[in-house]
């Protein structure tokens, strides 16, 4: 393979297992929150927290762009145009992908079976993180699995943040944009296919799992 | 207390025996649920909870249901899925204060040995019961609230697993708070009742005072009755009759025989029981004993007794006990308060818990 191929895939693939990894330890927490608040602000932040789902990637990016950017609060983090800065996008990005599998798996859990375990002696932190958790163990892979595969085929956002530097921000699907304007068709056609085959490996990695869990 | 819930207020105010069985009785809606997860901290509700001489919450404080040390048993199947019978077990065992059961000696008393090591997901109905009351016993409670847990099982099933629950929690001084409306749970096991009735405890005694008291439905059902302990004096084995006594009443009752020296509770069903005013020594009838009569409660319409029927009470030992007859009969005996009659108790009416 040569490095014009492998270099954004490799880019790709970090990105999206750093991306992975952040969203899984932000929300568990937060989708267990919001899985057991009944609050009056509990819609509002749902609704925010979903807003990535709805709004165009660019939107995303450019407001993104104008937080990170040279004259927004966050500049002297310097993340624009660089890998850190794919990362915030990304995790602002594919957020809810992340979340909403999350907090059905945890809402799922009955009432009744937490408070049962509070009543034999088990805190918050051990209803958490010895019940909920084990028993979301499957919404908490497939969230994984899909925050991972999302992340792979954004475009919007990390051509907005990070630009196209080879080596740097050059992600797969930037790659596959900039060969077609190229007319580069041969690397547009291996890393499309590569990603079409990958992507479908995912899902059906989603559908096995899925399958299982209804049989046991 | 008071708690309010989406137009349901809670206003509950009640003091309970801490041993033995309190029953939690009322109509479906009554707050009865509520109640019992007010006290165990379950809901906040606000007002004041004491239990065993301690503060568990008041304006300023709050002890959390973690801390509180109350088993809660609730109406639904709360087995840890992901879990082993074991583990299910030894989660409760981690929290519990120290002088807890032995996980293998709970395992054994509930059946559950053979299952030990299985997915606890994987249990029968009954089994899961089980599983769920060994569990909550297994945190070593101060208290065990118990919110009808046993709806999916059979009164065989419900009976043996009650005893056996029963049992365990008098020998270890455990008190038990029972939301019930089964009539036939609350009298074989209740000590104490408390009557709920929208959102208000509308009554709270002993259970006999309970089943005669003129403003709760019991008196007035079909299978009214009163419960007695009866001390087990022998057995008469060529009739098959356990010979018992009532304080100095004696009383016999058919059957397997029961242990000697022990005490039984006895239900005395109203509708059992028949008055004369001569002694008939021609009787199928194996208990006849002269009472005195106390009350006379005549149907008038107003009250839920069936018309046509008049409610008797008795003393029996000094303690009252409720006879179900027609009207007609009670013309034709011309009864009233203060006379003396001959009550035929059926022996084979009284059940032994």
């Amino acid at each position: 393979m040569s490095a014009d191929l492998a270099a954004p895939l490799w880019l790709s693939l970090r990105l999206a297992g750093t991306t992975t990894i952040i969203l899984l330890v932000l929300c568990v927490p937060l989708g267990w929150v919001l899985a057991r608040t009944k609050g009056r602000w509990r819609p509002v932040a749902e609704a925010f927290l979903t807003l990535p789902l709805v709004l165009p990637p660019t939107v995303l990016g450019f407001y993104l762009l104008l937080l990170l950017g040279p004259k927004g609060p966050f500049a002297p983090l310097h993340l624009v145009f660089s890998f850190g800065g794919l990362v915030v996008g990304s995790v602002v990005f594919s957020l809810p992908f992340v979340l909403r599998p999350i907090q059905s798996a945890f809402e799922a859990i009955p009432d009744s079976l937490l408070d049962s375990a509070a009543s034999l002696g088990a805190g918050p932190w051990h209803r958490f993180a010895q019940l909920a958790v084990p028993m979301a163990r499957r919404g908490i892979i497939s969230a994984a699995i899909l925050g991972f595969s999302h992340t792979l085929g954004e475009f919007g956002v990390v051509l907005m943040i990070g630009g196209n530097i080879a080596g740097k921000t050059r992600v797969l699907s930037v790659a596959i944009f900039d060969a077609v304007e190229r007319l580069d068709y041969t690397t547009a056609h291996m890393l499309s296919f590569g990603l079409l085959g990958f992507s479908f490996a995912v899902l059906l990695l989603l559908s096995l799992l899925n399958t299982r869990r209804a049989v046991l | 207390m008071e708690l309010t819930r989406g137009g349901f207020t809670l206003s509950a105010k009640a003091e309970w025996p801490d041993k033995g069985m309190t029953v939690i009785a009322g109509p479906s809606g009554a707050g009865k649920t509520s109640f019992l997860r007010a006290i165990l901290g379950l809901e906040r509700a606000a007002g004041q909870v004491e239990f065993a001489g301690k503060l568990l919450q008041d304006a300023e404080h709050f002890v959390p249901v973690h801390q509180r040390r109350m088993a809660w048993v609730s109406q639904h199947d709360d087995v840890f899925s992901h879990l082993s019978v074991a583990q299910n077990l030894a989660f409760a065992a981690r929290f519990a204060a120290p002088g807890g059961p032995a996980l293998a000696d709970m395992a054994e008393r509930f059946g559950l040995t053979p299952y030990l090591a299985q997915n606890a997901g994987a249990l029968s109905g009954g089994q899961k019961q089980r599983l769920i009351l060994a569990r909550a016993l297994m945190s070593n409670p101060r208290l065990l609230a118990l919110d009808e847990p046993f709806g999916a099982l059979d009164a065989e099933a419900r009976h043996g697993l009650l005893d056996l629950l029963q049992a365990y929690c008098a020998a270890q001084d455990l008190p038990i708070l029972f939301v019930s409306h089964d009539f036939d749970t609350l009298t074989r096991l209740a000590d104490f009742m408390l009557y709920m009735e929208e959102g208000r405890v509308i009554a709270q005694a002993p259970l006999n005072p309970c089943l005669l008291d003129k403003s709760l439905p019991y008196r007035y059902r079909e299978e009214a009755c009163v419960v007695m302990d009866a001390l087990v004096q022998g057995y008469d084995a060529e009739h098959g009759l356990n010979q018992l006594s009532i304080g100095r009443v004696p009383m016999v009752v058919p059957g397997a025989a029961l242990p000697v020296g022990g005490t039984v509770r006895l239900r005395l069903r109203g509708g059992d029981i028949s008055l004369s005013r001569t002694r008939h020594e021609d009787s199928s009838v194996l208990n006849i004993l002269s009472a005195l009569v106390i009350t006379v409660e005549h149907a008038n319409g107003q009250s839920a007794l069936a018309p046509g029927s008049v409610n008797v009470t008795l003393a029996l030992n000094g303690d009252p006990v409720l006879v179900r007859i027609t009207e007609k009969s009670a013309r034709a005996l011309g009864l009233d308060a203060g006379d003396t009659v001959y009550a035929q108790i059926k022996a084979s009416a009284l059940v032994s818990g």
